[in-house]
């Protein structure tokens, strides 16, 4: 309670409390911010390491060479429907034909099949496509 | 990156910029917003794209030049004494704030150098923008047609409209383009909700406003960080995120004034049509903002002496609840018209589609726990409140930023709104949380944080206000420098709220 008492240097009641607060507030706030700072650092160190551009540009390779050759080797406006085993291909696949071909979700109405292969065109796969 | 910085730049920017100078002025939020501003704009123009025929860029082109020559008429019937580019902090303020603002987020956009595109990215976003970018047929068939339902036709178009707007600009050549302009969007809100920051201290002494300045960038790379890869790899977290975040801290942080109102509800606008979670969270700010603008004077006890008096009080009560009504709708109507539009054409929400077998019981305790994983900030935020309540709260006044309970509650009502959608949805409660419960808790975490930047700046403000007080003898810096405490940006000084503005 010393602290509310008017000091020698003129402060008013509760300063030296009031002091205490805002360091403490200060101190919390820097810590948190910059934990998470440094939390994103690591996670951005992460993204731009070496390996993580060499198999996100591949990833990313493959994906414009698969976009290309449906383009190229499918009709436009063709009924499609994408047989693969991998979920993660067929929603690839069916985004890749997205404004060219139209997918169908069973294989009744398509003309054509496509799918994922492992290959050699497009980085490691290749885009197997079949007429129904 | 040349091309989605052309974009974001030129196409979206250049769009947004004299909208948002006419009502926001030229402050140094106008550069962050501007380009949201232009994306809301592209998401109108895929919601008549869906409605009429003809192709995306045709509608954004009549989008942006009704809402260009709306402003344009606003401005004259306001008259030329209120100009645009009049500003209420200095060009030397504006542009260090905006240099450090994006200099600072140049470090967590670096991971752009690697091109990573998320599991979203292809399965719903990807798709989306190619769709809106095929025009009106290609997109109708598209929502309706079943192969899509694992894209989430429903989803708003915020996000497609910015893609597709690049490929109009660029060809669909390269689909990276429209990831990177999904990341500068994300990078804009977060400038939103740092200008934000930054202009607490605009009203105080030169050290106030620096360490405001210096916490707004911090607070900038923290946002990138609670969002992690989502912040570059293409989904759209993070952008409604940000902008919702924006809306609180212009809309029930910062001292009351048309400016922080606009921006508040530009940054509502844009997270309602980022995604549905986004909307919910926007619905929740704007009612909150609605009620902080317009407050609620109930009645006393025996009040009215006169039933003239009554009928006087009665009908202000009406029409006060009718601009509220209006202040929530208006900013969420683009948001509520995708709804609309998607349900009209028969396309449900996925996560509602079907019953679950799992008990309410089960999905909200699975909630509690898989969201409380990530909300490891609270108890620091809440010490921090519990100080900042006890001690600082003459600082805050001083300052003139609003009371925390306004954060807290948008905070309250936004997470019990995540959490009820995980309790009422129908997919598997546990796959849901795993793959969703770290996106959908960036908003909350980010607004804590903002938070705690925000006590950050009071305190230090409160510290350097009592050494001025010591070193001159008395008196507050405000008093001392002799500046009240003026409003985001250098903008109005906080005081009764223009009728016009709500």
């Amino acid at each position: 309670m010393a602290d509310d008492r008017p000091t020698t240097a003129g402060n008013p009641p509760g300063h030296r409390t009031a002091v205490a607060a805002r360091v403490a507030v200060v101190c919390l706030a820097a810590l948190a911010l910059g934990f998470s700072v440094a939390h994103g650092h690591r996670a951005t160190t992460a993204e731009t390491s070496r390996p993580s551009v060499v198999d996100w540009t591949r990833f990313t390779d493959q994906e414009e060479c698969i976009y290309r050759a449906i383009r190229s080797e499918l009709p436009a406006g063709a009924t499609v429907h994408v047989v693969t085993a991998v979920a993660y291909d067929r929603l690839r696949l069916i985004e890749l034909t997205t404004g060219w071909a139209e997918p169908t979700r069973t294989s009744a109405p398509a003309s054509w099949t496509i799918g994922i292969v492992p290959g050699a065109s497009c980085a490691g796969v290749s885009l197997d496509v079949r007429r129904t | 990156m040349t091309p989605a910085l052309v974009t974001v730049v030129l196409g979206l920017g250049l769009a947004g910029a004299f909208p948002t100078c006419v009502v926001v002025r030229c402050t140094p939020v106008v550069v962050f917003l501007a380009p949201l501003v232009g994306a809301v704009l592209a998401a109108v123009a895929v919601e008549l794209e869906l409605v009429l025929d003809g192709p995306f860029l045709l509608w954004f082109l009549v989008v942006v030049a009704a809402v260009n020559g709306g402003a344009f008429c606003l401005r004259r019937s306001v008259g030329g004494g209120r100009a645009p580019w009049g500003t209420g902090s200095s060009w030397k303020w504006f542009l260090v704030t905006v240099g450090v603002l994006v200099g600072v987020m140049v470090l967590p956009l670096a991971g752009l150098r690697t091109p990573l595109i998320g599991f979203d990215t292809n399965a719903i976003w990807l798709t989306h923008t190619l769709l809106v970018s095929g025009g009106h047929h290609t997109l109708l068939a598209g929502m309706q047609n079943p192969a899509y339902v694992t894209a989430h036709p429903d989803y708003p178009p915020l996000v497609p409209a910015a893609g597709a707007l690049a490929f109009a600009l660029f060809g669909t050549g390269t689909l990276r383009v429209a990831v990177e302009v999904t990341a500068l969007l994300n990078a804009c809100a977060v400038g939103v909700v740092g200008v934000g920051i930054a202009s607490i201290g605009a009203g105080g002494r030169q050290a106030a406003r620096t360490v405001a300045l210096i916490v707004a960038a911090v607070l900038c790379l923290v946002g990138f960080a609670v969002a992690g890869d989502y912040a570059v790899n293409g989904y759209a977290d993070l952008l409604w995120s940000a902008a919702a975040v924006g809306a609180v801290v212009w809309g029930l942080v910062l001292p009351r004034n048309r400016q922080a109102l606009a921006v508040a509800w530009a940054c509502a606008m844009v997270a309602g049509l980022t995604k549905n979670e986004g909307l919910l969270t926007s619905l929740v700010v704007l009612v909150l903002i609605s009620l902080r603008y317009v407050p609620v004077r109930w009645p006393r006890p025996g009040g009215h002496t006169t039933t003239a008096t009554a009928d006087r009080t009665r009908r202000a009560e009406a029409r006060g609840w009718v601009r509220r009504a209006v202040s929530v709708v208006g900013p969420a109507l683009p948001g509520l018209i995708w709804v609309g539009l998607v349900r009209h054409d028969g396309i449900s929400d996925a996560f509602f589609a079907k019953t679950t077998s799992e008990s309410i019981a089960l999905r909200a305790r699975a909630t509690t726990a898989g969201m409380a994983v990530h909300l490891a900030v609270v108890p620091v935020a809440l010490v921090v409140l519990a100080i900042g309540c006890g001690y600082l709260r003459a600082d805050r006044v001083r300052v003139g930023i609003a009371t925390p309970a306004w954060l807290w509650a948008a905070w309250i009502g936004a997470l019990a709104g995540i959490a009820g959608t995980y309790v009422l949805g129908s997919p598997e409660i546990h796959w849901w949380l795993q793959t969703s419960d770290d996106r959908t808790t960036i908003f909350p975490v980010f607004l804590l944080y903002a938070d705690l930047a925000v006590w950050l700046v009071v305190a230090t403000d409160g510290l350097l206000t009592a050494t001025g007080r010591r070193s001159t003898g008395g008196g507050t810096a405000a008093g001392a420098t002799g500046t009240t405490p003026a409003g985001p940006g250098g903008l109005d000084a906080e005081g009764p709220v223009p009728a016009a503005t709500t």
